[in-house]
């Protein structure tokens, strides 16, 4: 199956200018690659079967402050972080 | 013997002793960074100041008479995707380039409950997808035994930081090979532990099932005693397991008198290096002359471990990396007239090619014009190739095979044939996938003296096998802790 780069590109919000061409040729071997798992029927499949991991409790505990949780973003106000405008 | 060549157990019992102060090592860590990096580029940021300040306090609360973990005092270097609260973490990537963690990764925080001095970050390909650290944004590290070679990756700066006498100990982190691959290029011992075994909680998430943070060190003994201080359940990762790991010593002292050692035919045919098979296969008779039994055993899912693991590790590094888009942190592209346009122009701006290609394979794999079908095939071999692990764990202890089929390449030589360059892994992620415990311990060197390495694995937890195996290996090969001549 051919690589259909414009809409995996559209898909992971990238924008490959120059380099699509290079990637694409490198993904088409990289399917290639992929593509020897043998296949499988549907009921031959072997998933994942039980799986158990301890949750914390549903508790408001102390955790990071908002202002260092925000320390990194570009610019912020009133508590918020600041973005191009999203609504007409 | 300068103290920079010194292994960390070494400089710990000259510390104890006050032979030496914490400060007096630190001095000279740094100076000998400081005569080596313009060469060999492991690091990315340097924290002197802070590192000889805690020095200075160890120093201090030492003299005072109180009692201190062997840790205390020790130089340590971290990857530059593990968090340290107040150094940045750059993931090697232009979309971190100014991202400061302001929390500790935990096992940042266990390093530093023992008195741990971390000296600096250091270099890694970028958001740890590469095998060569020419990923970086930043900067190119190269292989301290040949300044024309690649350290190997992901994790290449946590080994040439070692191989150069940077550091007697840093932390990488292994989601395909990313410890073990750069320690066997670069001639030290790195230790992919079982999956569960350390907390992943401030570690930049590139695939969430197979990453795992480990250990490196120039000996097997380090390797064990920095393992025992970052293993554990942690709360803030529900993957973690329980487990008893904290006594280093114990780690080697398991009786491997009647080792049987499982020998996979796959991992020794056509496409493996003729003095790497060499070396390794030496290794193995000197483990038979002391006792162990060979046997020959079959992993015939080597043959599409590679499709299963760039399967799985890019389906969840697509969706790991979404969390990057110039909203919260990170690189924010200016120029922009929309919110789409911001979440676009941020990520192409900020992301390298093989994270772009990694997250577009990503998509396609989980995407609904596939049905899934990929994926769910992957997670089918996934537990297909666990399965075969576990029966060959019935007949024999532990398995060995060459961590790579060669020795380091040239600097520029595959960088424009990523499929050349996954090729690297072969042998080191069916570990990963399987989510047992796998070791990388030098086991020679070739005619051009560039290291060979050799691995060793084991069933899950059996990280005390592994270590007092290596332990072994170490004891019969010998030159180990063998510096670069820089």
């Amino acid at each position: 199956m051919k690589f259909d780069i414009d809409y995996f590109a559209k898909l992971a919000y990238l924008d490959l200018g120059d380099h699509k061409d290079k990637i694409l040729d490198d993904l088409e071997h990289i399917t290639d690659m992929i593509n020897k798992m043998p296949s499988i029927k549907e009921d031959e499949l072997i998933l994942d079967k039980d799986y158990s991991m301890e949750f914390r409790e549903d508790k408001v505990i102390p955790s990071l402050s908002r202002n260092d949780i925000l320390s990194n973003a570009k610019k912020v106000q009133a508590g918020c972080i600041v973005v191009p405008k999203t609504v007409e | 013997m300068n103290l920079y060549e010194k292994t960390a157990l070494e400089l710990s019992s000259m510390l104890q002793k006050k032979e030496v102060s914490s400060k007096e090592v630190c001095n000279d860590i740094f100076k000998r960074i400081k005569d080596t990096d313009d060469n060999v580029g492991s690091f990315l940021y340097v924290d002197e100041e802070n590192a000889l300040k805690k020095a200075s306090e160890v120093d201090d609360r030492r003299a005072k008479g109180e009692k201190l973990h062997m840790m205390a005092g020790i130089p340590i270097a971290i990857k530059d995707n593990i968090s340290v609260k107040g150094i940045k973490n750059t993931c090697a990537s232009k979309m971190l380039l100014d991202y400061v963690p302001p929390f500790n990764a935990t096992v940042i925080n266990k390093i530093e409950d023992n008195d741990g001095i971390i000296v600096g970050k250091v270099n890694m390909d970028e958001f740890a997808m590469g095998s060569s650290t020419e990923n970086s944004y930043f900067k190119i590290t190269k292989n301290p035994h040949n300044l024309k070679k690649v350290p190997g990756g992901s994790s290449g700066g946590s080994a040439s930081c070692l191989a150069s006498g940077q550091v007697p100990l840093s932390l990488g982190s292994d989601t395909g090979g990313s410890i073990r691959q750069p320690a066997s290029y670069c001639g030290v011992v790195g230790l992919k532990p079982t999956y569960g075994t350390v907390s992943r909680y401030g570690i930049v998430a590139f695939s969430s099932s197979l990453d795992q943070i480990g250990p490196m060190a120039r000996t097997v003994s380090d390797t064990a005693f920095l393992y025992s201080i970052i293993s554990g359940r942690d709360k803030k990762d529900a993957t973690t397991l329980d487990t008893n790991f904290n006594n280093y010593e114990e780690l080697l002292k398991e009786d491997i008198s009647n080792l049987k050692i499982g020998i996979p035919k796959e991992y020794f045919g056509e496409g493996i290096n003729s003095e790497v098979k060499q070396s390794v296969e030496n290794a193995i008779k000197l483990l038979e002359k002391n006792g162990a039994k060979i046997i020959p055993i079959s992993q015939p899912m080597l043959e599409y471990a590679l499709s299963v693991y760039y399967t799985i590790s890019c389906a969840e590094a697509s969706s790991n990396l979404s969390r990057f888009d110039g909203v919260k942190y990170g690189y924010r592209a200016n120029d922009v007239n929309s919110i789409e346009e911001l979440f676009i122009k941020s990520r192409s701006e900020g992301f390298g090619d093989e994270v772009k290609r990694r997250i577009l394979l990503g998509n396609y794999v989980l995407g609904s014009r596939n049905n899934s079908e990929y994926y769910k095939k992957a997670i089918h071999y996934k537990n297909e190739i666990k399965n075969i692990f576990n029966n060959n764990f019935k007949e024999v202890d532990i398995i060995i095979t060459p961590t790579v089929p060669n020795v380091a390449f040239n600097l520029g030589e595959k960088l424009n044939d990523p499929l050349e360059m996954y090729l690297q892994d072969v042998c080191t992620v069916t570990a990963n996938i399987a989510g047992v415990p796998a070791i990388s311990l030098p086991c020679g060197m070739n005619k051009d003296n560039m290291p060979i390495g050799i691995q060793l694995l084991g069933p899950c937890l059996s990280e005390k096998l592994l270590l007092s195996t290596s332990y072994r290996i170490e004891q019969l090969v010998g030159n180990f802790n063998n510096l670069a001549k820089l």
